[in-house]
């Protein structure tokens, strides 16, 4: 239940900036997305019988196929599919295959089809893929912004 | 859905389930697909919690909870940290653990340390381990000790939700006002 969202999507809507970071960001996603069959070592893993109620702070990756009630500051974040976040997430590369109720901070998002998103998403890279629920505004923010919500 | 399928190996062995808690809808068998691990949740050493931490799973605790955890088994790593009530039907610390324990199989490993309270019914504590607590047996097993954090849930909503707002004028020129007034 977003508020009146208060800009619109498509005039804010930019091309894409040739920056290195998301693209880089955006790699390492992926990798690590696919490789959620076998647990790595740095990742936590929260699975789909968890619930936690509170704030998860993480300089690793973390993978949420439980509920979280809070919010989320992490490197990496996957919200797996059946996953539930209601909160702030800001991190520097997002997947979302599960539910998430809140603004997204993040340089790199990455939303796959069984994914249901309800909130603003500031983003420097998106990726949707088709069939996804959206609601809420998508603005696009250069590097330089992206950089002062998450200074590296 | 109910049919006890195969001869688990040795799974049976634990008290399927505890409590009326939870609503868990009676041992969902785990998909082969994950490898016998889809269940089993690690908070990594990179990762701090702070909140409650529920589950009818296993979980093991590399990082750091701030805050109450329930689970079926429990395992604070070494390096963990944990400070919080803790129930669970099994127990392993090898971090450490700062509030209450309270489970059917409490371990504490030389590299454990815990401070505060135990109810267990079978307790195991190695050489070199630390613990500073009462303990006290209780043939009921598990009990849902008092909660030590009390944190409450977290407000998210429309506040998150919708864009950020610019801090008011109102109360930036309270602030100046403030400050002129004290020089």
């Amino acid at each position: 239940m977003p508020r009146e969202p208060t800009q619109s999507d498509v005039a804010i809507m930019k091309p894409m900036s040739k920056t290195e970071a998301p693209t880089e960001l955006r790699e390492r996603l992926a990798v690590a997305v696919n490789r959620s069959e076998d647990n790595g070592s740095e990742r936590s893993v929260l699975g789909p019988r968890v619930r936690i109620v509170g704030r998860l702070e993480s300089v690793d990756c973390v993978e949420i196929r439980g509920m979280i009630d809070g919010d989320i500051d992490s490197t990496m974040l996957i919200i797996g599919e059946g996953g539930r976040v209601d909160g702030f997430i800001s991190a520097d590369a997002v997947h979302i295959a599960g539910t998430v109720t809140g603004r997204i901070e993040a340089i790199t998002v990455t939303i796959a089809k069984s994914a249901t998103v309800i909130g603003a998403i500031i983003h420097n890279s998106l990726e949707i893929e088709k069939g996804a629920t959206l609601d809420g505004p998508r603005p696009w923010r250069p590097m330089s912004f992206m950089a002062e919500l998450r200074p590296i | 859905m109910f049919k006890k399928d195969d001869k688990a190996p040795g799974a049976g062995s634990t008290t399927g389930g505890f409590g009326g808690s939870d609503n868990a809808q009676s041992e969902t068998h785990r998909p082969a697909a994950r490898g016998g691990s889809g269940e089993h949740s690690v908070i990594s050493a990179g990762l701090r919690v702070i909140g409650n931490l529920e589950s009818d799973e296993d979980v093991e605790v590399r990082g750091i909870v701030e805050g109450d955890i329930s689970s079926r088994t429990l395992t604070v790593s070494e390096g963990a940290r944990v400070e919080g009530a803790i129930a669970a039907d099994r127990v392993t610390v090898a971090g450490t653990v700062n509030g209450k324990i309270s489970a059917d199989r409490v371990a504490i490993s030389k590299s454990g340390s815990m401070i505060g309270d135990l109810t267990y019914k079978s307790l195991s504590i190695e050489e070199g381990a630390s613990f500073d607590g009462q303990c006290r047996r209780s043939d009921a097993g598990r009990r849902e000790p008092e909660k030590v954090s009390n944190l409450k849930p977290v407000q998210t909503e429309a506040a998150q939700v919708a864009p950020k707002d610019e801090p008011t004028a109102a109360a930036a020129g309270a602030k100046g006002g403030k400050s002129a007034a004290a020089s």
